[in-house]
Formats: structure tokens, C-alpha cells, sequence
């Protein structure tokens, strides 16, 4: 119930801010977050945690504030934070196509959670001192004892529910709101102004957020990633909402939380419920299936987007160039050590699945939040392959990526019936479905057994990543996920450049006439997900031999979403931006470089690329690569 | 009576509670070029989108003596039923050459697995390609981007790449649209070779004086239906027409 209700609150903003700017802000939960760890750290310390990088850490307010003093300082930085993000960020971006805002909305949450680690460090909310706002002496309910803090938490939710509706259906600022959501011209000949509506809605629904789970933190556990993704039920519950009905939020957040504790008790009490994680996976399913079953949710805005998508230059280049680049990586293999050695080796997977996101949703445009799950998949299959069929290196690996090629092309199959922010949240709750109801199905899984990957072997000799002391990693894994990158980059260079990639842009162009230029529109949007999840899933493979134990947190889901970030800030329509990706990410050459130039620079790595990515979608959408062709052509 | 290549029969459009196209009955016979005109509003745009699948209707649309009502868009397409968009709609990343090459190619799973194989591939002339490019004199900005061209051009290409699919018959949808004077005698020019390279056409234009003199036959749409239709002399000085454009006269007996 506790977690019901904070996910019916976040859903109210949700919705509010997609009336209010056609957004659907998945940075929304994590304001909440870092709003929370603030109020907390102000009670205990008296020091407000200041949320940008090169101001002053903290500041001091006053030495024993109030839950009121701490609530009405932390509200009033929520609300500023919220007019800030709409006035710097998704005002500019209104005209932006829908990639432009998802990945804005994931820098920003990228943000959040590195400014968390960086503030607080390793420990996380355990440096915090939760105390409750809401009184929880426990009470009798139905038989059952239950803290009251839940039944007031249902409380606010509900009340905030009610003064929403009330205040959207009788104000005038309501209507002034749905005016400006429906029409934004129209709503500006009559003498509105969009951008006060637009700062006003993003200021209260940042002021829920925050609310929300600092009420909710002493019942769901705070912590940086995990409060974060409370964004995924709280999407769901307002794309059922249609982004409009703040009862139905509610009522749905409500239903999600409570169908998960349901879940949770029938499983103890039903033996043969298979033991998978059915109290996360059931209620997504149950979205994913209304999504594709009633076709487009979102209500469609007065005007198209006018910006245009990220170009895609000629790619002829960049053949040559992933040579270069391999062959330079094998040197480096062979010369460097092992910390150099890891990075590169990381760079490298990472690259490998960073080309999944540029071929579907740079060359097709279509959105995917799945590229984890689909590497999860094949990783899994992989293992299965190797341990129960016998298959040796590679071809358990191949018949991993064909498994999750396989699934790809079944969830693009009912997925691309949707477009835009839809097929985002769509695969979105695609990948939380897989996550929980397949990598969490010991028959799939093979359980404890199953998760240790045996390592590759090639003519006999042991190409896997585990070595003895100084020999790790060793540099013949790395040699191996080198070949396949730069196979995989071929790859990628020759559909792109052949008819197949012509008729993917013209799709991502203008759908209806690719389609009376004779282009099959949905085959070619599926076969990009088929292509996607394949390369999704060698890359799965390649990082199931250097975890070498299988776990589902390796293909979670803000790996896709930091994927998809990393893709977008490099250059997300062409495939030497994937290769940069791989540079940039955490746990990459970069990390390692900084690391090298200062010890623990590379803290500050996640939270810059999260602003770069923000300025990316705003200033830049060609990403580092696009831009770079685009000056050069000049 | 030999059968037409386009057999329109009946065609109907309802869009909620309005009617906009009423039973509407078209011939397009092989070779021949066929003007659609009729005031705005008339039906014009939702007869294309209704005949290449891109609208819901009722009524039957036979190509070459082959029903086309169950099949999608791309499908008809492919059977030889090419079109243009008012807006252009070109594929705005892709260069002239490439756009034209989206619609001669038509790529299926096996291309992918070849595509995937060649990344130095030479990119092989296409006369497919080629020959709209020659047609309509659009050799000089082959490598130029959709975005950058000018808007005379941009019209071009939109129909160069509807003939790029080698159609048996193309559907223009108001190609004179802002075109200036010498560009329009040039299109009324161009049209006329589209026909002789054994294409037939289907015209729909605001600019009357075009339609009349390079079409054989030519139908006058009104509020959804085929008020007149014959060669174009006689559709000309048909009181129908005059009606449609400017309303009965005033003080005219009824």
C-alpha cells in the first residue's frame, strides 16, 4: 500500500507535466529522490545539499530545523529545480522530436544519481538518518497490524488526487493548462502564455515528486537507482491514464502497488506458481498488452515536431576507421596493463551494444529501452547452450544472440503498432517484463547452477577473460571482443550503406511515403529490432564472458537507459558514434584515463555526461560524431 | 472495349459523419493521361489516398483487371501504383539519388544479409534511377540532400521518385502548386514524356489550364462526386464546371 501510494503521486506528476509540455519526464522520480536525501541530510545536519556541480557542496541553514522548516525549504528546491529543468531544458526542446526529450529526461536522471553518489558517496541513504514525517505507531487493521504511516500516505495520495481534478476541471488555471497542452498557438492568440503554465505545472509536479518520497522513504527503501526507476510504475500508471486522467493515475499507481504484495502472497500460498518474479512482471504485462491491444495511448498534441532527428552521414569512412581503432586496441592489449586492459576490453563490449541502439533507433528512429534485456537474453540462452546442448565457442554464443534476435523480433512484432514516447514506454515495460518473468525463471536461468559462465575456448586454448594475478584480463579475451566489434561495425557500415539502410532512413523520414514508395514500414521497422537484438545480443554474450557470473542485475534496466544516453551524446545515426560510446562509458578507457590523470576523477564522470547529454538534445542532436561530420563537410 | 488500367467503381470515403467521397466511378486507360479538378475541399487528395490504400473506403479499385482493395499500401505500390504528396514528403536526410534508389530497391531479408557483408560496397548504377533523373533534368543535384533543395526542385523529385518505382500508373497529387510560370510549362512538358515512356498518369491540380491542355480526359470533382467527365474541349464550356467554381449566377433562373 505504502509503495502503491507513492507510485499514484508520482504518476499525478507525471501526467502534469505532460499536460503541461508534452513531456513525459523520466527524470521525474529521481528529482524526488535527490529532493529526499536533501530533506533527510537537512533534518540531521542542518546543511542543504545543493543539487548543481560547482556550486559550494552544501550550504548551512539553520543548526535543528523543523520537519516544517526542512519540508518548506526542500519543497521550495524542488519547485525551483522543476521551473529551472522546464525553462533550461524542455521549453527549448517542445518542438523536438520525442527522442530528443526521452534522452534530455535521462541525463537529467543519469544526473540525479551520480550528484547522490558524489554528495553521499558509497554509502548511499545509510549515511542518512530516515526518521518518519508521518506517524507510524502501528495500528490494527482487519485483523492485521499495520503501521499508520501507510493509511496516511494513502491519505495524501488520495487528497492530492482530489485537488488535482478539482482544481483541472474548475479553474481557470485548469483550463488554461489544457488550453496551452492542446493548442499552443491557439492558446497564445487568446492571450495565455505557455511558458508561465508550463514553469507553474513543472514547479507543483516537482514539489509532488519530492513529497512523495520523502513521506515514502521510511517505507520503500531509498536508494540513488532503485528510487530513481520508481519512474517505470509511475509511467506505466499514466500512460493507462492516457496522460490525462489524474483518477485513473491514481487508481492504477494504487492497483500496481497493491497487485505486487497480492502476487507476493498467492505465490506463498500456490506451491506451483513458478518462483519468478511475478509481483514486478504481471502488472507490466498487463500494461504492455493494453498498450499494443488499444494502439496508440498518448493524446496527440496541435503541432508536429519541427526539429529534425539526428542526421546520418555516409558511414564510408568509418570501415577503415574501426580497423584503425581494432588494430590500435590490440596493441594496447598487448602493451598495457591491467587496469588499461579492463577498460578497453569494457569500451568494447559496451561498443558492441551501443551499435543495437544505432541501428534501431538511430537508423529507424524507433525508441527501444530494451537493449539490456535483449543482451540478458542471449547471455542466459547462451549459458544454457554451453552447459545442457554441449555447443562450444562460439556458437553457444551465436545461438544466444538468435534466441534473443528471436525475442526482439516477437516484442517488435505487436511494438511497432506504436511510435514515439508509446513504443519508449512500450519496450520500457518490455524490458522490465523480460527482466522479472524471464531472468528470473530458474527453468530459463538453470538457478545458481546455471550462472556461471564456462569460459570460451578456441582450438583448445582458453580465450576467457579470468587469468592468474597480473595476466588478468587477459588480453586474449580482449583480442576476442575486438574481431567481433569491429565484425559487428562492418556489419553495421554495409546495412547502412546498402538498400537495407536507405529504406530504414526513408522510414524514419516519413512513414507513409516509404510506404508509397513501395517499402514494407512495419518489415522494415522489425527487421531493425531483429538486427538490434541480435547485435544486442553478441554484445549480452561478450559480457557474460567477462562477468563470468550471470546475474540479472548485469542486464538491468537503467543499463539500457545509460546505453541509450551514452549512444544519443556520441552520435546516435551513425556507427562510428557507438564506438565513442564505448569510450565514454563508465568503467571504459575514459574512466581509466581519469583515474590515471588524477586519482577519483572519474567520480565526476556520469554526472558530466549527464549535463552533456541535456546539452546534447537541446544544442546539439547530432550527437559528438554527427556534429563533427556536419563542420567538416562545411 | 478493352479493360482499363485503372477501374475505379463506387468509391466511397466517410471520415465520422461526413461524406467525402460519394460513390465515385474513374477510368484511367493505359497511355492515357487523366485530370482530376474540382474545388477545394472536393475530394481530390482522399481519392489518391483511397485508391493507393492510404485511406479506408468502400467501393472496388482494380488495377489492371486485379482487385486491390485487400492490399496495404506499400503492396499497391508494388503492384505499380506509384504517388506524390502535396507537402513532397521527401525523405528529407536522403540525397536525390538515394531517395530514388528507396523506391527502385525495395529491399527484403536477403539484401540485408548481403548489405551486412559489404561495407565498401560500389553503389551500382540503378537505371531505374537514372532514367526519372535524365526524364526530369535532374542529373546536376543527384548527391544533394532533400533538405536543401529548392522548392520548384523538390516537386520534381517527389515525382521522380514515384516514377523511380517504374509504375504502371502515377497519381500526381497537386505537383503545380507553387511552382512559377516557366516551371509549370515545363511540367505540362514533362508530363507528356512521363506518358510516352509508357506510363499512364492521373493528374490532380488546382491549375486548370494545365490539366486542360495535356490531358486526354479529365473529371470534375464536387463536394465528393464526379459531376463531369469527358475530353477536356467539352468538360471545358460545361455549365457543371462553371457552377462548381463559381456557384450558380445571381439572378439566374433555376
Amino acid at each position: 500500500m505504502g509503495g502503491g501510494s507513492v507510485v499514484a503521486i508520482l504518476a499525478l506528476g507525471v501526467v502534469l507535466t505532460y499536460k503541461a509540455s508534452g513531456t513525459v519526464n523520466f527524470a521525474h522520480a529521481a528529482l524526488g529522490m535527490y529532493v529526499a536525501f536533501a530533506f533527510y541530510e537537512l533534518r540531521a545536519t542542518g546543511e542543504l545539499v545543493l543539487p548543481l556541480l560547482g556550486l559550494p557542496d552544501r550550504v548551512a541553514i539553520v543548526d535543528r530545523p523543523t520537519v516544517f522548516t526542512a519540508m518548506v525549504t526542500c519543497l521550495a528546491l524542488a519547485a525551483a529545480l522543476g521551473a529551472l529543468i522546464y525553462g533550461l531544458v524542455f521549453r527549448p526542446l517542445r518542438r523536438a522530436p520525442a527522442l530528443a526529450r526521452v534522452v534530455a529526461s535521462l541525463g537529467l536522471l543519469l544526473y540525479f544519481i551520480a550528484l547522490i553518489d558524489l554528495r553521499f558517496g558509497a554509502r548511499g541513504a545509510t549515511a542518512l538518518v530516515i526518521r518518519n514525517v508521518l506517524d507510524a505507531t502501528v495500528v490494527d487493521f482487519a485483523g492485521a497490524s499495520v503501521p499508520l504511516d501507510r493509511f496516511l500516505l494513502l491519505a495524501v495520495a488520495l487528497v492530492l488526487t482530489g485537488v488535482l481534478w478539482l482544481a483541472y476541471r474548475y479553474t481557470r488555471f485548469g483550463l488554461a493548462t489544457r488550453a496551452t497542452a492542446e493548442h499552443e498557438e491557439g492558446a497564445i492568440q487568446i492571450g495565455l502564455s505557455p511558458d508561465a503554465y508550463g514553469v507553474a505545472n513543472w514547479a507543483l509536479a516537482s514539489m509532488l515528486a519530492a513529497l512523495a518520497i520523502i513521506l515514502a522513504a521510511p517505507v520503500v527503501r531509498l536508494d540513488p537507482a532503485g528510487t530513481s526507476l520508481l519512474i517505470v510504475p509511475a509511467v506505466a500508471a499514466a500512460l493507462v491514464a492516457r496522460f490525462n486522467s489524474f483518477v485513473v493515475a491514481t487508481a492504477v499507481g494504487l492497483a500496481i502497488g497493491m497487485a505486487q504484495s497480492e502476487i507476493l502472497n498467492l505465490q506463498a500460498d500456490h506451491a506451483w506458481l513458478p518462483e519468478i518474479g511475478l509481483q514486478q512482471g504481471v502488472p507490466f504485462l498487463v500494461i504492455l498488452l493494453t498498450l499494443l491491444v488499444g494502439g496508440s495511448r498518448l493524446p496527440h498534441r496541435g503541432r508536429p515536431p519541427t526539429r529534425s532527428l539526428p542526421e546520418s552521414p555516409d558511414p564510408r569512412w568509418t570501415g577503415v576507421g574501426v580497423l584503425v581503432v581494432g588494430g590500435i586496441a590490440v596493441s594496447g592489449l598487448l602493451v598495457l596493463d591491467g587496469d588499461w586492459r579492463l577498460g578497453i576490453i569494457i569500451s568494447t563490449i559496451t561498443a558492441v551494444l551501443a551499435l543495437s541502439v544505432v541501428v534501431v533507433t538511430g537508423f529507424v528512429g524507433q525508441i527501444s529501452l530494451a537493449p539490456y534485456a535483449f543482451a540478458g537474453v542471449a547471455a542466459f540462452a547462451m549459458v544454457r547452450f554451453a552447459n545442457d546442448a554441449g555447443f562450444g565457442f562460439p556458437f553457444d554464443a551465436l545461438a544466444g544472440a538468435a534466441v534473443a534476435t528471436t525475442v526482439g523480433v516477437l516484442v517488435a512484432i505487436p511494438a511497432v503498432r506504436v511510435r514515439g514516447l508509446d513504443l519508449a514506454i512500450a519496450t520500457l515495460a518490455a524490458a522490465v517484463v523480460i527482466e522479472e518473468l524471464i531472468f528470473k525463471w530458474t527453468w530459463f536461468t538453470g538457478g545458481a547452477a546455471g550462472s556461471r559462465v564456462p569460459p570460451p575456448e578456441l582450438f583448445g586454448i582458453d580465450v576467457g577473460i579470468a587469468a592468474r594475478g597480473t595476466d588478468y584480463p587477459r588480453a586474449a579475451f580482449g583480442i576476442v571482443c575486438i574481431v567481433v566489434l569491429v565484425v559487428c561495425t562492418l556489419a553495421v557500415v554495409g546495412l547502412r550503406r546498402g538498400a537495407t539502410g536507405r529504406a530504414w532512413l526513408a522510414v524514419r523520414a516519413d512513414e507513409r511515403a516509404a510506404a508509397a514508395a513501395g517499402i514494407n514500414v512495419v518489415g522494415a521497422k522489425i527487421s531493425a529490432f531483429g538486427v538490434s537484438a541480435f547485435l544486442a545480443g553478441i554484445g549480452g554474450t561478450l559480457l557474460a564472458y567477462e562477468r563470468q557470473i550471470l546475474s540479472p542485475s548485469s542486464f538491468a534496466v537503467l543499463a539500457s537507459l545509460t546505453l541509450l544516453a551514452f549512444t544519443y551524446l556520441s552520435g546516435i545515426a551513425a556507427p562510428a558514434g557507438a564506438l565513442l560510446a564505448g569510450v565514454l562509458a563508465s568503467g571504459g578507457i575514459l574512466t581509466v584515463a581519469l583515474d590515471r590523470i588524477d586519482d577519483g576523477a572519474s567520480r565526476y564522470q556520469l554526472a558530466t555526461a549527464g549535463l552533456a547529454l541535456v546539452a546534447a538534445a537541446v544544442l546539439f542532436p547530432n550527437g559528438i560524431v554527427g556534429s563533427l561530420a556536419r563542420i567538416r563537410r562545411r | 472495349m478493352t479493360t482499363p488500367l485503372l477501374d475505379v467503381r463506387g468509391l466511397t470515403v466517410r471520415y465520422g459523419g461526413v461524406v467525402a467521397l460519394d460513390g465515385v466511378d474513374l477510368e484511367v486507360g493505359a497511355g492515357s493521361l487523366v485530370g482530376l479538378i474540382g474545388p477545394n475541399g472536393a475530394g481530390k487528395t482522399t481519392f489518391i489516398d483511397a485508391v493507393t490504400g492510404f485511406a479506408r473506403a468502400a467501393g472496388t479499385v482494380a488495377f489492371e483487371g486485379r482487385s486491390l482493395d485487400t492490399l496495404s499500401p506499400h503492396a499497391r505500390a508494388r503492384a505499380g501504383l506509384a504517388r506524390t504528396f502535396q507537402g513532397g514528403a521527401l525523405f528529407e536526410d536522403l540525397s536525390v539519388e538515394d531517395q530514388l534508389r528507396v523506391a527502385a530497391e525495395r529491399p527484403g531479408v536477403r539484401d540485408l544479409l548481403t548489405d551486412a557483408c559489404k561495407p565498401w560496397r560500389r553503389v551500382r548504377r540503378n537505371e531505374r534511377v537514372e532514367q526519372p533523373l535524365e526524364l526530369l533534368g535532374l542529373d546536376h543535384c543527384r548527391s544533394t540532400p532533400a533538405r536543401e533543395l529548392p522548392h520548384g526542385t523538390r516537386r520534381l523529385v517527389g515525382i521522380a521518385r514515384a516514377l523511380a518505382a517504374a509504375p504502371r500508373l502515377v497519381l500526381l497529387d497537386e505537383p503545380a502548386a507553387g511552382l512559377d510560370p516557366a516551371d509549370r510549362a515545363r511540367l505540362g512538358d514533362h508530363l507528356r514524356a512521363i506518358v510516352a515512356h509508357g506510363a499512364s498518369v492521373l493528374l490532380v491540380d488546382h491549375d486548370v489550364d494545365l490539366v486542360f491542355s495535356v490531358c486526354d480526359v479529365v473529371y470534375v470533382l464536387d463536394f465528393g462526386a464526379v459531376i463531369v467527365h469527358g475530353p477536356p474541349g467539352a468538360v471545358r464550356i460545361h455549365p457543371a464546371l462553371v457552377e462548381a467554381y463559381l456557384g450558380t449566377a445571381v439572378g439566374e433562373e433555376p
